[in-house]
This record gives C-alpha cells, structure tokens and sequence, in this order.
C-alpha cells in the first residue's frame, strides 16, 4: 500500500475553502451588497420618493419652473443601482422586489408631475411608457427595452421613458394599465397612444415630437 | 442568492483550479526541501539514444550537442537509429560516425520500434532517449544521474527548456514549459510521476525486465512512465538537469502535437485503469483523477463557454440591428452597469487569486531555472488556455468514438 496526504489534500481544501468564504465576504464588503449599501439605497429611493412628493407640491405653484430632465437623470441613476443589486441578488430578492416596487411609485410620481409640466406648461417633452415582462415574452422585452434606452441616451433632452415591470403586483401601475388598456407585454405608450407588441425605433421615432 | 447553471459551473471550475493550483504551491514549497538529490558515487555509463525519421536538417547538430555534454567520454556512448527516412539522414549521420557514435539503420516502424532497436544496440546501464529536436544542456548527465543512486527510481527527467523561442506561440510555450515543470517536480515530491518525454533516462535494468517502449500507443512516453509507476518504482523529476527542445511554431502544429499528447494520456490511463485505486496511492487517488476530471472539465467548459458566446454574440448583433448598429449612445451606460458588476461579484476575488496562485508558481518555477519574466505570459493567459482546451475537446472525442488521431 502507497503513501497517501490526506493531511495535504485536508489542509489545501481548507485553504481553498478559506478564499472562497473570504472571496464571498470581501466581495459583500466592498459591494453595494453589504446591508449598509442596500439600506443606503433603499433609504435613497424613500428619501426621493418623500423629496419628490413634496417638489410636485411646490411644483403646482411654480409648475414650470421644473427641470424634468434633471429629474430623470437622478431617478436613472438610482434604476441603474437597483438594476446591478438585482443581478448580483437575483429577481426574487425581498430587498429587490421591494426597492423595485419603490422605485415603481417614483416612477409614477413623476409621470403625473411631467405630464403636468407638459400640458400646464406647453413643452415639448415626449413622454414613453414601457411596460416589460420578465417572464412572457421576455425577450421581445429586453429588444424593445434595448432600443428605448437607445433612444433616450440620444437624445436625453427631448424623451422621458418610464418602464414597469407588468407581473409587479402594485394597485397604482394596475390603474394605470387599465387606464391605457394594456395586456400584453412588451407595451409601449408613446405620448398617450397605446402600441401593443414590440415597436421598431423608427416607428418610435415617427412618433415623437 | 440564486445559483444558477453558469454559477455553479463557475464556481466548480473555480474550486477545481484553486485547489490544484495551490495544491502543487504546497507540496513544491513544503516538501520541496525534504527532497535531496543523492551524490554519485561512480558514473554509470549512458546510452543516448537517437531515433530519427527525416531529420537530415538537424541530426548532425543534435549528435554534435550530445557528444559535447560534459560526462566522462568512456561512460558515454551514442547510438543514432534511423527509422528508414525518405531523405538523407542515414548518410548525414554517417559522416559523423565514430567511436562514440555509432550509427543504424532499420525497416520504417515508428519512434518506440527504432527506441527498442537502439536499446538492443547500447551497452550503458542508462539510457537516454533524445529525439532528434531535443538538445541536452552541458551539464545535462551529471546533473541528473545522482537520482539513480536511489533504487526505487527507475527514470529521471531532466526539466524541458524552449529551444530559441521566436513568435508569441514558442514563447507561451516557455511560460507553459516553466510553469509545468514546477508541476511535475511536484509530481516527484509526491511519487506520482507518470511520464518519460523527451530526452528522459531510463534504467537499463527495467527495460530488460519489463519490456522496452510500447509500440501501439501514441504517447510510448506516457506508456513507459505508467509502467514505472505499475511496478511501483518512481520516476524523478529534476530541475537543474535541462534539455532544450524544439517546439511547434504554428497554431496547427501545437494542436496535432496536443490531441496526440492528450489522446495518449487517455488511452494508457485506460490501459492502466486498475491503477484508479488507494492502493497506488496519491496517482492513484488524486493525480491520475484528477488529470480525467481535468481533460472532462476541459473539454465541458470549452464546448459550453463557445455556445454561450456564439449566442451572446448573435443576441448582441440582434439587439444592435434593432438600433441600426448605431451603438455609440449606448456605450457609457453598458460599461457603467459591468464594471459595477464586476467590483460587486463575489467571484472576482477568487477568480483574482486564482490567477495570483498560477502567477506565484510560475514565477517560482521562472525564478528557479533563471528564466526570464516575459509580458507575453497575459497572451498565454487569455489566448493560449483556449488552444489547449480545444485540443483536449478534440483528443476527448476521439478517444469517445474509440478512434485514433491520424496525426
């Protein structure tokens, strides 16, 4: 019988082990994954739902003084926030879910002040609805979500696109699709016109002011 | 957190190659020390033999560099064996003819037939099979016979250098030759040496006893370290002893030589199944698994890693004809959302040590055999993975539908 490490193999599989929970705990340090970053941003998105709440108050007085692409810059930023805590925590994440149904009344929120902005003000903003799905029809999704962001990076100043996730079960987005009569996922409403299916840019385009 | 498919493969692999990497640090590091090559009481005399098959370019050069070896001229003897080439190398060899030389020629039946004929020729009580690419380093004799002090060894392998390396392709073969070579020291260390390549020393003794080199396999090399090992005799790995060698210059080349190498080695662990056991101790356990579940793992990642990126690479062509390839708006939002990933993933730490454990052995190995460090080694890291595992995915199905590689 041949000499056999267990003592070796035992040792490195616990050094290898190690790194790995180091790796794991490291990472969760650094990222926006610890729970003080989570906390942060969920407390981000409260803060600008509660600021924003209280701007379309002194907004109605002072309606047009609004900068809405300001707005939707800071509300971007913290959509792209959410967007990389739900790749790294996953779609089912209570923290994610949560956040995302904040961020859905945000949304909301500033759809009603901008579409104020719009008719009280006479401007011309173009704004885009874009109801999505993760599960039916997911990919058609994902390629009508791909050529409105598109859209907006180009021209940044002209479209504000407000995206819900159809399956969130949230009453406020319930009213609005049936306001707008929206079944299917992808959807888009293009300055109050429903388009059901997805829409190519240059059908989008044909349609903006 | 969810573990999907591509995770779990992830981190599987990452475990794997962890493990390993460290493993061969350990024992290189640890046991390392404890390791001594024993002094040589009296020179035993060295049978170099060449087997050649159209090498009328470099065979009077390779006789040359093994006549200028430093061993005591009366220990050393030469025996060329020309496998019936199609071109001049029996007369090439000829003109070098003499008393240490001396020079065969045989009916055509491959590198082991023409081995096992010039073992039958010499009279050293070592033999050292040299192909005729393969030049030894001066002290290439005298550093590695102390090994056969210990009876227990019944081949020592001197550590493979890169004969001239010129393109990006040789020079990824320094960083692999260096990096391997502190690999199979700790081969050594752990007494699971299994192979005898190019320009390795075999006792005499154990050819007599046990036969020559198997002439129905690809890797004869492979074959004849597997036997050692089935005797329960070890093969030596040295450091200090070097050979140069000539090595593939073109992509094509390296992935014939690599299929036949990794076909080679799943055919004489095939042949040498039985040694899958405790009882042959560590190659047993761990190496000689280990090597399958590797060429396995291998070949999985590359077909699986290709899919992904043929089909990521269609859906990111589909996506960006949807906004007429006009991609450039989009740039800076992409590259924000990855790079964010990348920090907050978990599994760029380990994949970070990771390559900091492969860089600390080759460095290692580098440093040891005073080789130069070589910016070409990121090319190696990024490119040269994919060309192995190709081969290995080829070697793989070959051996599946139990066919040979005609190369």
């Amino acid at each position: 019988m041949r000499k056999i490490s267990w003592d070796k193999y035992f040792s490195v599989f616990l050094i290898t082990f190690l790194i790995f929970v180091i790796g794991i705990l490291l990472s969760q340090t650094i990222s926006s994954k610890s729970s003080k970053e989570i906390l942060k941003t969920q407390k981000q998105v409260k803060n600008y739902i509660l600021s924003l709440n209280l701007q379309s108050d002194i907004a109605s007085e002072y309606i047009c003084r609004v900068n809405v692409f300001d707005l939707t810059k800071e509300k971007l930023n913290l959509g792209q926030q959410i967007e990389i805590l739900e790749k790294n925590l996953g779609k089912e994440n209570e923290i994610v879910r949560d956040l995302k149904q904040d961020y859905s009344l945000l949304s909301i929120r500033q759809w009603l002040l901008v579409k104020q902005v719009r008719e009280k003000c006479n401007r011309n903003i173009n704004i885009i609805l874009f109801f999505y799905s993760n599960t039916n029809n997911s990919s058609e999704s994902e390629s009508q979500g791909y050529v409105l962001d598109y859209l907006y990076e180009k021209e940044p100043e002209d479209i504000v696109i407000y995206a819900f996730d159809m399956d969130e079960d949230n009453p406020a987005l319930d009213t609005i699709k049936s306001i707008y009569g929206i079944e299917v996922a992808p959807s888009v409403v293009v300055n109050e016109r429903l388009f059901s299916g997805f829409q190519s840019k240059g059908r989008i385009e044909m349609l903006l002011t | 957190m969810k573990l999907m498919f591509n995770d779990i493969l992830i981190y599987v692999t990452l475990f794997f190659s962890l493990f390993s990497t460290l493993f061969f640090l350990v024992i290189y590091i640890e046991e390392g020390r404890k390791v001594k090559k024993k002094k040589v009481k009296k020179y035993p005399k060295i049978s170099i033999i060449m087997p050649a098959y159209n090498e009328s370019e470099n065979i009077i050069k390779s006789i040359k560099s093994a006549k200028s070896v430093d061993y005591p001229k009366n220990k050393l003897e030469i025996i060329v064996v020309d496998d019936k080439s199609e071109d001049n190398t029996y007369e090439q060899a000829k003109k070098v003819q003499g008393k240490l030389v001396k020079v065969f020629t045989k009916k055509h039946g491959g590198k082991a037939r023409a081995v096992n004929y010039g073992i039958k020729k010499s009279s050293g009580e070592i033999i050292m099979v040299l192909d005729a690419d393969t030049f030894p380093d001066k002290k290439c004799l005298k550093n590695i016979v102390g090994y056969f002090e210990d009876p227990k060894i019944m081949a020592a392998l001197p550590l493979q250098k890169i004969w001239r390396p010129r393109n990006l392709l040789e020079k990824c073969q320094v960083m692999e030759y260096t990096t391997i070579g502190l690999i199979k020291k700790a081969f050594f260390i752990m007494g699971s040496m299994n192979c005898t390549p190019a320009g390795a020393f075999v006792r005499k003794s154990f050819l007599k006893k046990h036969g020559g080199f198997a002439t129905n396999t690809l890797t004869e090399d492979f074959e004849m370290g597997m036997k050692i090992q089935s005797k329960n005799y070890q093969v030596a790995q040295s450091l200090d002893s070097q050979v140069y060698t000539v090595v593939p210059n073109k992509i094509k080349k390296l992935i014939r030589q690599r299929v036949r190498w990794s076909y080679g080695g799943l055919e004489n662990i095939k042949k040498y199944r039985h040694m899958l056991s405790p009882k042959y101790g560590d190659l047993g356990l761990f190496f000689l698994p280990m090597m399958l579940f590797g060429i396995g793992l291998v070949s999985f990642l590359f077909i699986y890693s290709m899919i992904r990126l043929i089909s990521n690479l269609f859906h990111t062509l589909y996506l960006n004809s949807l906004i007429n390839f006009d991609i450039i708006p989009l740039i800076d939002l992409n590259g924000k959302i990855t790079a964010a990933s990348i920090i907050t993933n978990e599994k760029t730490f380990i994949i970070l040590f990771t390559i900091l454990s492969a860089f600390i052995i080759y460095n290692l190995g580098r440093k040891r055999i005073n080789e130069k460090f070589r910016l070409s080694y990121i090319f190696y890291f990024l490119i040269y993975g994919w060309i192995m595992s190709f081969s290995q995915l080829i070697a793989l199905s070959y051996f599946l539908v139990g066919k040979k590689p005609r190369w």
